[in-house]
């Protein structure tokens, strides 16, 4: 991961911490990101994909886990190899 | 074609595997594991002495639903087999503590902590205050990650504690992954609501917060350095 993609995704990982983003990349992800200034090109196609099966309310519980985007942005690589 | 409901579940599972691995290092990595093992084992049973009674109220939440309710008793269903294949690993926990010196005594006398009180507490509170089916997301994460051969092998070697002594951890190695497939095909046969699917989800979503929180908090109880 470049550090571009690097500073998208912790964008990202910001963004979820506001309820009106959460709520709002429900109804209209490419628009919600854009307005946030989240490269929607630059985030990982697996993370993109999780996140649109997320509800607002699991959004917010995934907000408490601080850097999973970033975890899951580096794949396989940067997840333990003990589980 | 599109995703089964287990497969979006696993997919948010995902997502939040980075941080739980990373917290699972710290405790298995740790410089002074032979200390912190044990701290690690008594807290493991503080959440494991809570699986077959957790399991044992969902069952009972969801058969009082009735018939119904399809969801509820496909999940009455799923827990009347499981908690009988649960049972007891809190047992072997306490003999696993036990080749290693600690009475058991210790271990039953802890205090949990407010972490995993919360971590089975909210299971709880979803079962009985919304619907069990909840339940199924904290088994969704709790057996996601099975112990691999080699981890256990290298936990023995730099612990130098006897394979005895990891026989709890052993058996869920063997033992999860195929609990893992059983939950997710009665998922996959549950006519889940969009709602129920994503109480599932944040289900499994609070369950690793508060497991990860939970491994930070053992890691942290012994200074790496002194």
């Amino acid at each position: 991961m470049d550090s571009d993609q690097e500073a998208q995704i912790l964008k990202l990982g910001k963004a979820i911490n506001d309820p009106a983003f959460r709520e709002a990349i429900q109804s209209d992800l490419d628009q919600t990101l854009q307005r946030h200034g989240v490269d929607k090109d630059r985030i990982p196609p697996d993370v993109l994909a999780v996140l649109t099966t997320l509800s607002a309310d699991e959004l917010a519980v995934l907000a408490k886990v601080k850097g999973a985007l970033m975890r899951a942005g580096v794949s396989e690589h940067a997840r333990a190899e003990w589980v | 074609m599109g995703l089964t409901p287990s497969e979006r579940l696993r997919r948010k599972i995902w997502l939040v595997s980075g941080p739980f691995g990373e917290a699972c290092q710290r405790v298995f990595m740790h410089p002074r594991l032979a200390e912190l093992w044990p701290e690690y084992m008594i807290t493991q049973h503080t959440i494991i002495r809570s699986t077959v009674p957790i399991m044992r109220a969902g069952r009972d939440a969801a058969r009082a639903r009735g018939n119904a309710d399809p969801v509820a008793a496909g999940v009455a269903e799923y827990f009347d087999v499981h908690m009988m294949e649960e049972t007891d690993h809190d047992e072997w926990l306490l003999e696993d503590l036990e080749v290693l010196g600690i009475p058991r005594s210790t271990a039953l006398s802890r205090v949990p902590s407010d972490t995993v009180a919360a971590l089975v507490g909210s299971q709880y509170y979803w079962l009985f205050h919304y619907h069990p089916v909840a339940l199924l997301g904290y088994f969704a994460f709790m057996e996601g990650f099975p112990p691999k051969r080699e981890l256990i092998d290298d936990l023995i070697e730099r612990t130098g504690f006897p394979d005895a002594a990891f026989r709890t951890f052993e058996l869920h190695g063997e033992l999860d992954p195929g609990h893992q497939k059983e939950l997710d095909r009665t998922i996959d046969e549950l006519p889940l609501t969009p709602e129920q699917e994503k109480a599932l989800g944040m289900s499994a979503l609070n369950t690793a917060v508060l497991v990860t929180r939970s491994l930070q908090e053992v890691a942290g109880a012994l200074p790496a350095g002194s």
